[in-house]
């Protein structure tokens, strides 16, 4: 059995890769990451962000809202002390970046290009404020030019993490002219909660995004019809919580999958998910992912 | 991660329950101040753990003690004795790192240590209680939130020659308006022991008032412990809030106090004009419960900092409250 898949020229062991936000060295201390396909850190920016005032979590049905505001300590930080503690951990290693503008993408590009990173995930989920701070990610143009600069800056993978469109035909195609190895989806979904009895929004900065089980059937939606429309490599996201799950997204066409919310829950889960697929194949005797996605009849 | 047998879950007094694990790897580790983050399994609802403070942890066992909250506490109250739970565990800092850190640093467990406990924020500091020389403020809403005499009796100091044997009486207010108080007191034929004496109490004595006021205590530490309850409506202890009596201490005692976030932030102001240390164990939403989401930020001078892995209790200094 070979679960390995490959993304522009890097080959990892298997699809199964934890997402950005959800993992970080202190991870490390409760679950072994080496039989994994790879991790993708938090992201960073080029200054230090404090992250959004709290309370930044609430639990709803089935998900979980978080508006985190990507607190983090600013790259210089990340390289120092975040990611040569990750780069040691035996495992493919995806930096994730969140730039302001242009050139802080470009910036935070070459920098960890000089990293033993295997790939960048772009965070396009980011305001840009010059467009009235519509997310880079649901602006095809800025998609280009932010992921076109990128690509002059590296030549490791590039990864575009998108945003929840039901629609993304438009953005999926800017991102496969631009020299993007492979594009991730779905990012957390806009939520908001309230308290009827405080009359208070139960998240510090009002609204957040929505992610885990619940956003599932959404992020399946959405990854189906970006498969439909790129050539490109999709990497599926959303609630995934067992080997099952994951299944579910590679039998419609996806290459890998992360997973965010389920290690929050579960610091081992990404092991038992690569556990359950090979229990599955094993069982029914698929030898790869590639024999697997052939029974799709989709 | 472990998965870790119930040996027991039940109510302690109708509104809490005690949930005793067993676990040799968890008991040995935990200390004071930290938690463990509880997988309550209800298909994905509730979703992310449940983080509890450690309660005590002795041999091969700890407890944890909640109230039913929400769902994840009323799926909590279900278990029985014999289920298993994944648990994720001891996480965060014990008070001692903060203990120690004090400004004459001299041993964390000193003597003049005071512990300020509202609701069930009592269970970090009850484990600190019973492994220390320690002053104990109880309060709740009423009785029901006062943890049972039989969970106070025989907690004495752990590790002393001379282990204090402590009775607790729940006294019932009198008619003659003394003060309802309970104290645990020590054994006949040991040394006396001096009682805290508080303003208050001689006040409602002499005087037969009610007032509340923050009072100054006294109190000459023995071997002994002391517990003080103190109920919004007066069903046991004294009637008010724990922030009615926080005693009035000399310099260079330290304080703990865990509870709701109005309480902290009286227990803050009370004693920051003074010279003590004085510690806040703090409550926050929480995603991982091990530092990577960064979802339970608390404010404090130095920025956001996180409940699960920079705390739970940062000084009170540090902390800045809306």
């Amino acid at each position: 059995m070979n679960l390995s898949v490959k993304i522009g020229n890097m080959t990892f062991k298997n699809p199964v890769l934890l997402a950005s936000g959800c993992f970080s060295k202190h991870t490390l201390d409760f679950t072994d990451v080496s039989g994994l396909g790879g991790i993708i850190t938090k992201s960073v920016t080029m200054k230090p962000r404090e992250g959004n005032p709290p309370p930044r979590i609430f639990e709803t049905p089935c998900g979980v809202i978080n508006s985190i505001g990507l607190a983090n300590p600013g790259i210089d930080e990340f390289l120092k002390d975040e990611l040569p503690c990750i780069l040691s951990s035996q495992t493919r290693v995806i930096a994730s970046i969140a730039g302001a503008d242009v050139d802080e993408y470009v910036e935070l590009t070459r920098l960890i290009n000089q990293t033993d990173v295997t790939g960048i995930e772009v965070n396009l989920s980011c305001p840009n404020v010059e467009r009235g701070g519509v997310e880079f990610g649901k602006d095809p143009e800025s998609v280009k030019r932010i992921v076109d600069s990128v690509r002059n800056n590296t030549s490791k993978i590039i990864i575009c993490k998108l945003p929840p469109l039901f629609d993304n035909r438009k953005i999926v195609s800017a991102a496969e002219q631009t020299g993007a190895d492979a594009i991730s989806l779905i990012n957390t979904i806009p939520a908001l909660a309230v308290n009827f009895e405080t009359g208070k929004f139960e998240i510090g900065g009002k609204s957040g995004g929505l992610s885990g089980p619940a956003i599932k059937p959404i992020a399946l939606y959405c990854v189906y019809n970006a498969i439909k429309s790129t050539n490109l490599p999709v990497i599926g996201v959303g609630g995934i919580m067992n080997a099952r799950d994951a299944l579910e997204f590679l039998l419609i066409g996806a290459m890998m999958v992360e997973i965010g919310t389920g290690v929050l829950v579960d610091p081992d889960i990404g092991n038992k998910i690569v556990k359950g697929i090979e229990e599955y194949f094993c069982k029914e005797g698929i030898k790869d992912i590639a024999e697997f996605q052939r029974r799709s009849r989709f | 991660m472990a998965t870790v047998e119930i040996i027991d879950n039940s109510r302690i007094t109708p509104c809490i329950f005690k949930m005793v694990l067993k676990s040799g790897q968890i008991a040995g580790k935990a200390k004071p101040g930290q938690f463990v983050n509880l997988r309550i399994v209800g298909k994905y609802y509730p979703l992310l753990r449940r983080p509890m403070s450690i309660y005590y942890a002795e041999m091969d066992r700890f407890a944890i003690i909640y109230t039913i909250r929400g769902i994840g506490t009323g799926l909590l109250s279900k278990y029985k004795n014999g289920d298993s739970m994944d648990i994720l565990g001891p996480l965060g800092i014990p008070f001692e790192s903060l203990l120690s850190t004090g400004v004459d640093k001299k041993s964390p467990f000193r003597e003049k240590l005071y512990l300020i406990a509202g609701g069930v924020g009592i269970a970090p500091l009850y484990f600190l209680y019973k492994k220390s020389s320690a002053f104990l403020i109880i309060g709740a809403k009423n009785r029901d939130g006062i943890l049972p005499t039989s969970e106070l009796e025989h907690v004495g100091e752990e590790g002393k020659s001379q282990k204090s044997n402590v009775k607790c009486q729940k006294e019932q207010g009198d008619r003659e308006g003394r003060s309802k108080l309970l104290l645990a007191k020590r054994e006949e034929g040991k040394s006396q022991k001096s009682k805290v004496k508080c303003q208050k109490e001689k006040g409602d004595r002499e005087e037969g008032k009610s007032q509340k006021s923050n009072v100054k205590s006294r109190k000459t530490r023995t071997t002994n412990t002391d517990i003080q309850i103190v109920t919004e409506d007066g069903s046991v202890g004294r009637k008010g809030l724990v922030t009615d009596y926080l005693p009035d201490v000399s310099d260079g005692s330290f304080i703990v106090a865990c509870g709701p976030v109005p309480m902290l932030k009286r227990v803050k102001e009370f004693y920051s004009k003074k010279r003590v240390n004085c510690i806040l164990s703090m409550e926050s939403r929480m995603g991982c419960g091990y530092g990577v989401c960064l979802s339970c930020a608390v404010k404090t001078i130095d920025g956001y900092r996180y409940v699960c892995k920079d705390g739970p209790a940062f000084r009170a200094e540090d902390v800045e409250f809306d």
